[in-house]
Parts: C-alpha cells; sequence; structure tokens
C-alpha cells in the first residue's frame, strides 16, 4: 500500500512538472536609431511615443536608442531604421546605401529647413560683407542648418571663416541652437548661425524677441528630418514603416505608462511628408561647395 | 483493483498522453545551440577573426577621417588575406571616402568575385544599397573624364567593370 501511495504521488508530480512549451515565436525586434537634437533626454521622451506607436501599427517590436550626431554613422551597421537631418541621411545614403522613407514636417516651413545668420539690430552687421573682422558662434558641425548653410553663405558672399573672422567658435553640450541665440542676445558674439525653424520657436515660447534681431541673410530652404531605413531592412517592412508615418495623424495616440498621448504633439512634429531621394540634392552641392562630408577632401 | 489501482493507471494515461502532446508539438524544431566555448580554432576560423578584428580597427581609423594611415593598413591586410572579400570591402570605403569613386568601385568589384553575399539580400553581408549609389558616382566621374578625353582607355576599361558590376547589382536579390 505505502509503495503504491509513493508511486502515484511521484506520477502525479511528474505530471504537474510538464507545463506549456514556451511562445514559440518571438517578435523580432527592430532598431530605431533618432539622433540627438537638443539632448538625450529630450529625444527620448520625444520619440517614445512614436516609436510604441509604429510598433502597434506595423505589428513588429521597434526599440529606440537615441545617438550622438557624431557616432551615428558607425551606428548604422546596427540600425534598422534611421532618424537625422538631412546632411547625415546624404552621408549614411552614400556611405551606408540608407534609402529615404520620410520627411518630417515642423513649423511654418513644412518639410523644409532653412539656415540663417543672426546679429543683434544694434549691432550695424546689415549684411555678409559686414562680418569680415567679427566674431560668430556656430551651432553643431554636422547641423546642414545650423553650421554648413551658413559656412556656405559666409564663402559664397566672399567671407572665409578662417581667415576673415576675428574668432569663431561652437558652444559644447546640450541644447546648442539656443546657447547660440542667447549667445548673440547676451553680446559674447557679434553673429551667430541658427535654424530658423528653432529661431522661430524661441520666439513664439516668448524666449526671445524678434525685434531684438536683425537676419543677416538666409540659406536655401533644404530637407528638414528624415526618416530613413538601411539595407540590411526588410523592403516590404520598410514600407508598412513608410505608410504609417505617412498616415499619421493630430489625433493618433498611443498609451505610454498608463497614460494616452498624442504621438505628433509629444515628438514636437506636425506630420511626415512623401520625398524622394533626389531632393537631396541640394544639400549634396551644398556639402561638396563647403567641403563637408561625404563629399569631404582631406 | 481498489481505488489507489485506479488513480495510478489515470496517472499513467495522461502522462502519456500528454507526453505525446508534448513530443508532437516540439516535432521539426531546431536544437537550441549551445555556447560550448571551442578549446581550439582551425586556422580558417582564426585567420577570419584576425581579417574581422583587423578591420574593425581599419574602419575606426577611417570613421576618425585620417585615411592616410587606414589605407595602406587595408592593403597590407589584402596581401596577407587575398581571399577575404571584407579587406576588399574596406579598401573601396576608403576610395570612397577619399572622392575616388571609379577606384572604389573596382575594390568593390573585386569584394563581390570574392564574396557574392554582398549582394544578397538574405544575409547580414549585404552591400548591394552602397554599391548601387557608388557605381552610379563612379559612372559619372568616368563620363566626365571620358568627355575631356575620349581617348582614355583606363576610364574605357573602367566602365566595362562598372557595367559588369551594374549587371551584378541589377541582377542581385533585392
Amino acid at each position: 500500500m505505502t509503495r503504491r501511495v509513493i508511486i502515484a504521488f511521484f506520477l502525479l508530480l511528474f505530471a504537474a512538472s510538464c507545463t506549456a512549451p514556451a511562445a514559440k515565436q518571438q517578435k523580432k525586434t527592430y532598431r530605431i536609431g533618432y539622433m540627438i537634437c537638443n539632448s538625450e533626454q529630450e529625444t527620448l521622451h520625444r520619440f517614445r511615443p512614436l516609436t510604441a506607436y509604429l510598433s502597434k501599427k506595423v505589428g513588429v517590436n521597434f526599440e529606440m536608442a537615441a545617438i550622438d550626431t557624431v557616432d551615428f554613422v558607425k551606428e548604422a551597421g546596427t540600425l534598422d531604421f534611421t532618424h537625422t537631418n538631412s546632411l547625415l541621411y546624404i552621408i549614411m545614403n552614400r556611405n551606408n546605401g540608407v534609402d529615404v522613407l520620410a520627411a518630417e514636417k515642423s513649423g511654418p516651413l513644412g518639410a523644409r529647413s532653412q539656415g540663417a545668420i543672426i546679429a543683434l539690430k544694434k549691432s550695424g552687421i546689415k549684411s555678409i560683407r559686414d562680418m569680415k573682422g567679427k566674431t560668430m558662434v556656430f551651432g553643431p558641425s554636422l547641423g546642414p542648418t545650423a553650421y554648413m548653410s551658413q559656412l556656405d553663405l559666409l564663402l559664397q558672399g566672399g567671407v572665409n571663416p578662417e581667415n576673415d573672422l576675428a574668432f569663431y567658435t561652437i558652444p559644447s553640450g546640450s541644447f546648442k541652437h539656443e546657447k547660440v541665440i542667447y549667445g548673440v542676445l547676451f553680446e559674447k558674439f557679434d553673429a551667430g548661425a541658427v535654424p530658423v525653424t528653432d529661431f522661430e520657436k524661441m520666439v513664439g515660447e516668448g524666449k526671445i524677441d524678434r525685434g531684438d534681431f536683425t537676419v543677416v541673410a538666409e540659406g536655401t530652404p533644404i530637407p528638414y528630418c528624415t526618416f530613413g531605413v538601411t539595407q540590411r531592412t526588410d523592403e516590404g517592412l520598410a514600407q508598412k514603416v513608410r505608410k504609417a508615418l505617412l498616415d499619421l495623424k493630430k489625433d493618433d495616440t498611443v498609451e505610454i505608462d498608463g497614460q494616452v498621448v498624442r504621438v505628433l504633439e509629444q515628438a514636437d512634429v506636425d506630420g511626415y511628408e512623401d520625398i524622394k531621394d533626389r531632393d537631396y540634392d541640394s544639400v549634396r552641392e551644398m556639402a561638396k561647395r563647403t567641403n563637408m562630408p561625404p563629399y569631404q577632401r582631406f | 483493483m481498489d481505488w489507489l489501482d485506479r488513480i495510478s493507471i489515470w496517472a499513467i494515461v495522461i502522462l502519456i498522453i500528454g507526453s505525446f502532446a508534448l513530443i508532437s508539438g516540439h516535432m521539426g524544431e531546431a536544437r537550441p545551440e549551445r555556447n560550448t566555448p571551442q578549446r581550439t580554432l582551425s586556422p580558417e576560423v582564426a585567420a577570419s577573426r584576425e581579417v574581422a578584428a583587423q578591420v574593425t580597427l581599419i574602419r575606426n581609423i577611417m570613421e576618425a577621417g585620417n585615411l592616410g594611415k587606414a589605407e595602406p593598413m587595408a592593403k597590407e591586410l589584402i596581401q596577407k588575406h587575398p581571399y577575404e572579400g571584407e579587406a576588399r570591402m574596406v579598401l573601396g570605403d576608403i576610395y570612397m571616402r577619399k572622392q575616388q569613386a571609379v577606384r572604389g568601385v573596382l575594390e568593390y568589384r573585386e569584394a563581390i568575385d570574392l564574396n557574392p553575399d554582398y549582394l544578397d539580400k538574405k544575409t547580414p553581408l549585404f552591400q548591394g544599397k552602397k554599391l548601387k549609389v557608388a557605381v552610379r558616382e563612379a559612372l559619372t566621374e568616368i563620363e566626365e573624364g571620358l568627355r575631356r578625353n575620349p581617348a582614355d582607355e583606363s576610364l574605357k576599361k573602367g566602365r566595362k567593370a562598372l557595367y559588369y558590376l551594374q549587371r551584378r547589382i541589377a541582377g542581385s536579390c533585392s
């Protein structure tokens, strides 16, 4: 009797230990690299809902990575999708085979962005020629409308920053565009290189008074931030992501940490627009004129 | 047969059915890979690891903008491992960054001949889109050169190689 009880006990224990097999196939995870705009925290905060929204809409897992502009090209091989400025896009298109998916719309210029050189009205600087012998502060060196566009304007206007400016610099750390504008406002520098979108945003937020500044020169509008797809990613998935981005509306929401948020509002974006690679030819020409990557000659 | 015998028989039956269900559910599944450390490396594996480490180093130097240092390192790697496509691929990348698209594409062609996976989208080595951009740029460079000097035989030879590569890319899995 005791023997039978022991056998029955072990049989039941053995049967109970059989658990259902784990899910056979887990969803594959794809990596989206977001270029850090102002700071890592800001970038993660802005694009977390968009990443979650794309996961829900496309039906695959997306994970996000905030990557510094100078490290982006090195990281390209580990990414499936990219979100960068237009200069980084043309670099990665040439060197890493990244293809364009959609352009971001923000502010009055829509899916375009424009660089400007600003100065205080009272500085007396009215044109590029007046810049000779002055001090200037630029934005990040891989910023198409915070550095390259202004460098192009200066060179075309006969001012070589290396020889003709008294001094120029680039601020360190985060929120470089704001630092440039404040640097000019508080007269630390005679002129500054800013993206028009960021300047207008600060005016809108009441941080600065437009009346204090004069726009010395404006560059030609070029494509704004760009969603791209790397060459390792499946074409079908790329088209699904593209469609999800182009279909995004202002009222589209996603749940983040139990809170329902508007995707575009938190990303500080007005929407996404269809764009072709040839639309970036103006950026390529500008990079060639200013000896910038990917056409830099050493 | 008392109640305990009946319970035992039922338990055995349930166990047999459950076992069948589990076995049939897992039929055809690949066995999980074991991460057992290799004690000895074959010469081929050791060589490819050395090439991979060298290529990473050369790429880092190249991305830092030190092309003058990266180029001789890549050439040395090619001499040491003439049948490794990756060494040719990295030299092509260096030429592209030096704005020598034709030379770059000729190196890419060598790399593809050594390892056709560079044009196969189904492999992690796929580089087709990058090569497409490079070929387009190199063809423009050659056309401009031939406009200036229509008799330039080296450019004509280069164009032939580019057309070959263009055909390979067009026919690749993308």
